[in-house]
């Protein structure tokens, strides 16, 4: 009996052993595949492939956000091989990052990925299925990061975060999805970028994104020097109401970093009086973009309605479309939003 | 027949009386409440912009301008579609409560209101009745609303005659299925905009207020009203029963189905134009029968002109009560009504007015 | 105006109730319907009133099937005083009398001068004119149901139909009533349960037991001891006062002498 029970634990070591040795060899495998796929930056798959086998070293610390929007800490080891990502912002943010090898399972597009960003999607294995995904299913596939909206860890989605860093699985929200009434910031999402490339090990393409839209709004600010700031309402249309866009949301910061006026910087919604009263220079019509003809409806909405035919920003031209998508937890569609909101406010610029 | 020595109000002249009063108390708000508004605009302008409007006197300036625009499409459309809606589900309120012989019901009782909402998700998450335009998810809830009280009236003639109870019945039964629906879809389409748009219409607002949605739902609520007024009669005997009502030679079968269709296409215009407003249905109904007793002959044209008054200030109210932004109104009557209803069940006089 | 019905036969939730009666009820005669509960006279002043549909058999007025008249003219020529249910509604006593000249209004036509001199008159005939202005829910019984047998003379019927109407009155009210009644002049039809007053008041008699009739005829021929045993399975003696009414005195149990 003894020798069939030493036998037995002889045998568990060595199995275990050598389930250990080959955990180390995956690495060198996705070292050689991510040189195979097209990436936007070709020169620079050289550089990942260095950087991939850096990932034994450096343990990167990273903050992130609970579902009741604390902060908490999270390590990454290695870069994560084995990543979900849930909703439009996450799923461009690694493809845009070159990162769509690492992603096992991704869900929850509002609108088509922009054509660039096709073939990147194409190796996400995205679920067209289902918006998000249940828990059992997302156990089943045993990520190692799970990159999403804090609204995915509420009690009837995947749960609490704890539980997850505690068996492995890192979790990562949008810092603009963070609950508690904190505002939205474009610094918010520069952050986002820079801490996905740290994650990666993907840093230098992560800082050129955040340069991009630095130097966009640095650019616009420079050349709109002493002329008077005008005044925005950023707003949408839920049925008859209208919805505000205040100095709180993305939108509103990307508006006044780029040196405009809120007209109504406090409140969520307003009356169509309220918008009279404001009568601000320029106005941004927010739409999602689920299906064709959404974009002429909401501009008809507002230019079709008499009330409204005296406005001046009807009057002189400046209603302007915006889809939600680039000014709404936007990570790398926030350039876009940036550039509509700039087009917007200077026309002079972009002509 | 002089001042009575029970209640408040049962002599003839004083009901008489109270109608004229109600009467003018309405337009007397319309005058008031255009005045008042999320912005400042002087008294003189607004009658101004009115009086150039109507009767081209004065100023031709004061007929452009965002003042101009916020008195003549926001303010006055607004108005009147209130005092409408608000005189629409106070009447449809008390023929309600005449049909299900229950003063606890409300206008949207035996399924109108989950009809409505029914109509108004699948327009809004599934895109259904699309080729309705603009007024699409208003369309779909009249069509909801009016579908389910056929369906209801349909069911409660199942295996017997319909009555009361059976009414009741078979609108909670249809409620229900309705209900299911609903959730289903708002589950099955996973959409967040959406559903926060299916909420704000839940919740009532006269913000969608156009001349020509006013002219429609002001001419259905008026009419509507004009027959209920006509038919204080049968409406009476309901409140009797059906046993005494053949006795007094009217079968109230056939009646009682006409007129929940009646209210049914009423509160169906209500909510295309507004969305759910609730409570105005059934605490006007109440406060009425409290002061001038049950009679319909009296109620209705009374209940009529107190609930437009009632919803053109609540729509007032909403509008200027937080400042810079609107509250949908339905939170407001809900606001105002709950503490009502609650009173009204402590006094125990819950019933149709009378007893102990 | 004449009542007459002619094999009716009801059912109710599936039972036989009426199981094929003959009554007639001539113009101006006092009919009186007794026997014990459960005999079939609710269901049988139903049928007549048109509360229920008779499964078989017909009810005439002044010769013509009562299925032939459209509610409004049956309801001008038959008014009823039937078992009364309590409602929490608050109508006022002149409001519930009013109705009583629904049958002789058109849809859009007013209430009228002559509609409130009529309701004024019948509160007075049945003694409640003092409660005019009062709610109705606030009175007791039997003024209600007073109230109630206002409404039916208000509707200036030449048929009146009388289901338990001295049930819930005292004695004086009792006896009121029923000389009302008789002081009206009109056809008549009572469900009666006390036999006391059926025999001070009734022209005709028809006794009901178990759906049928059991026999027929004035109080005094109908009403004998053997009789009474035959349909209300007591001892009773029957007596001629000196002022020519009949009473019915009733003896306990058999064996239970004392």
């Amino acid at each position: 009996m003894k020798k069939v029970i030493s036998l037995l634990l002889i045998l568990v070591l060595a199995l275990s052993l050598a389930a250990c040795g080959r955990g180390s060899v995956p690495a060198n495998t996705t070292a050689a595949s991510t040189e195979a796929p097209v990436t936007e930056q070709p020169s620079e798959s050289v550089e990942e492939s260095s950087a991939a086998t850096e990932e034994s070293c450096c343990p990167v610390t990273i903050t992130t956000y609970d579902y009741a929007g604390n902060e908490i800490q999270t390590t990454y080891e290695k870069a994560p091989e084995k990543v979900l990502c849930v909703y439009q912002g996450t799923i461009e943010t690694m493809i845009a990052l070159g990162l769509e090898s690492h992603v096992i399972a991704s869900y929850g597009l509002d609108n088509p990925v922009k054509p660039e960003w096709e073939a990147g999607l194409a190796e996400m294995n995205y679920n067209e299925a289902v918006f998000a995904p249940d828990k059992e299913t997302v156990l089943m596939m045993e990520p190692d990061m799970i990159f999403t909206w804090g609204s995915l860890f509420s009690d009837k989605n995947l749960g609490n975060q704890a539980e997850w860093i505690e068996n492995g699985t890192n979790t990562y929200i949008s810092t603009n999805t963070r609950r508690g009434g904190h505002d939205r910031t474009l610094e918010n999402e520069y952050t986002d970028l820079l801490n996905i490339g740290k994650i990666f090990h993907v840093e230098d393409k992560a800082q050129a994104l955040v340069d991009e839209m630095k130097s966009e709004i640095a650019s616009v600010l420079a050349q709109t020097a002493g002329q008077e700031a005008p005044t925005v309402s950023i707003i949408e249309f839920l049925n008859e109401n209208i919805s505000n866009y205040g100095a709180s949301s993305l939108g509103g910061d990307m508006v006044t970093q780029l040196g405009g006026i809120l007209a109504a910087p406090d409140v969520s919604a307003i009356g169509k009086e309220d918008l009279l009263g404001l009568d601000p220079e320029v106005i941004f019509l927010v739409y999602m973009a689920r299906t064709e003809g959404v974009e002429e409806e909401t501009r008809s909405k507002l230019l079709d309605d008499p009330a409204f035919a005296e406005l001046q920003a009807v009057q002189n031209g400046r209603v302007y479309t915006i889809m939600l998508g680039d000014m709404y937890a936007s990570t790398v569609r926030s350039m876009d939003g940036i550039r509509t909101f700039a087009a917007g406010m200077y026309p002079e610029l972009y002509r | 027949m002089g001042r009575g020595k029970e209640g408040l109000f049962r002599g003839t002249p004083a009901w008489v009386a109270a109608l004229i009063l109600l009467g003018a108390a309405l337009v007397l708000s319309l005058l008031g409440a255009v005045t008042i508004g999320s912005t400042e605009i002087p008294f003189r302008d607004v009658y101004r912009v009115i009086g150039y409007k109507l009767f081209r006197v004065g100023d031709w300036a004061y007929g452009s301008g965002n003042l101009y625009r916020a008195v003549w499409y926001l303010r006055l459309p607004r108005l009147l579609l209130a005092a409408g809606i608000g005189m629409a589900l106070a009447v449809c309120g008390v023929v309600m409560q005449a049909i299900v012989k229950n003063p606890l019901a409300d206008p949207y009782v035996l399924g109108i209101s989950s009809g409505a909402s029914l109509g108004a998700t699948v327009a809004i998450l599934l895109g259904v009745g699309a080729v309705f335009g603009e007024n699409a998810v208003g369309i779909m809830a009249f069509i909801g609303a009016f579908t389910v009280s056929v369906l209801v009236v349909g069911l409660a003639n199942v295996g017997g005659r319909a009555n009361s109870v059976k009414l009741l019945l078979a609108g909670m039964a249809v409620s229900s299925v309705c209900g299911a629906f609903s959730n289903f879809i708002v589950y099955i389409a996973q959409d967040r905009e959406g559903m926060q748009t299916v909420t704000y219409w839940m919740m009532g607002s006269m913000a969608g207020a156009t001349w020509e949605r006013d002219g429609a739902v002001l001419l259905v609520a008026v009419l509507g009203i004009l027959f209920f007024w006509t038919q204080y009669r049968n409406l009476n005997l309901m409140l009797l029963g059906d046993e005494s009502a053949i006795t007094l030679g009217t079968d109230l079968h056939r009646w009682r189905q006409l007129y929940l269709l009646a209210a049914a296409a009423m509160v169906g215009f209500a909510v295309y134009a507004a969305g759910m407003i609730g409570f105005v249905g059934l605490i006007i109904p109440h406060v009425m029968r409290m002061l001038f007793g049950t009679d319909h002959k009296k109620l209705i044209p009374l209940c009529a002109l107190a609930g437009g008054v009632f919803l053109v200030w609540a729509d007032v109210a909403c509008r200027v009560m937080i400042k810079g932004t609107e509250l949908p109104i339905g939170i407001l009557t809900a606001m105002i009504g709950a503490p009502c209803f609650i009173y009204l069940m402590a006094r125990k006089k819950y019933g149709f007015g009378g007893g102990t | 105006m004449r009542i007459e019905t002619k094999a009716l036969q009801a059912l109710l939730g599936g039972n036989r109730i009426l199981k094929g009666i003959d009554l007639e009820a001539g113009e101006r005669e006092l009919i009186g319907v007794i026997g014990p509960n459960g005999s079939g006279k609710s269901t049988l002043l139903k049928c007549i009133y048109r509360v229920l549909k008779p499964a078989a058999g017909a009810v005439y007025l002044d010769g013509r099937p009562l299925d032939d008249y459209p509610y409004k003219e049956s309801a001008r020529n038959v008014a009823v005083v039937a078992q009364h249910n309590y409602y929490n509604f608050d109508f006022s006593v002149t409001d519930v009398v009013l109705m009583g000249r629904a049958p002789h209004k058109r849809a859009l036509d007013r209430d009228t001068a002559e509609d409130f001199r009529i309701v004024r008159e019948s509160l007075g005939r049945v003694g409640m004119s003092a409660f005019a202005e009062r709610s109705f829910s606030t009175l007791s019984g039997g003024e209600q149901q007073r109230v109630i047998l206002a409404r039916a003379l208000a509707q200036r019927t030449p048929c009146l139909i009388l289901d338990e109407p001295t049930n819930h009155l005292d004695i004086q009210y009792q006896l009121q009533l029923m000389d009302l009644v008789r002081g009206l002049n009109r056809t008549v039809i009572a469900a009666v349960h006390d036999l006391n007053i059926a025999a001070m008041y009734c022209d005709w008699l028809y006794a009901m037991k178990d759906g049928v009739v059991v026999g027929q005829g004035s109080p005094k021929e109908l009403l004998t001891p053997a009789f009474l045993r035959q349909v209300y399975e007591v001892d009773a003696n029957v007596i001629t006062d000196d002022k020519g009414y009949l009473h019915i005195l009733f003896h306990p149990g058999a064996g239970e002498t004392k």
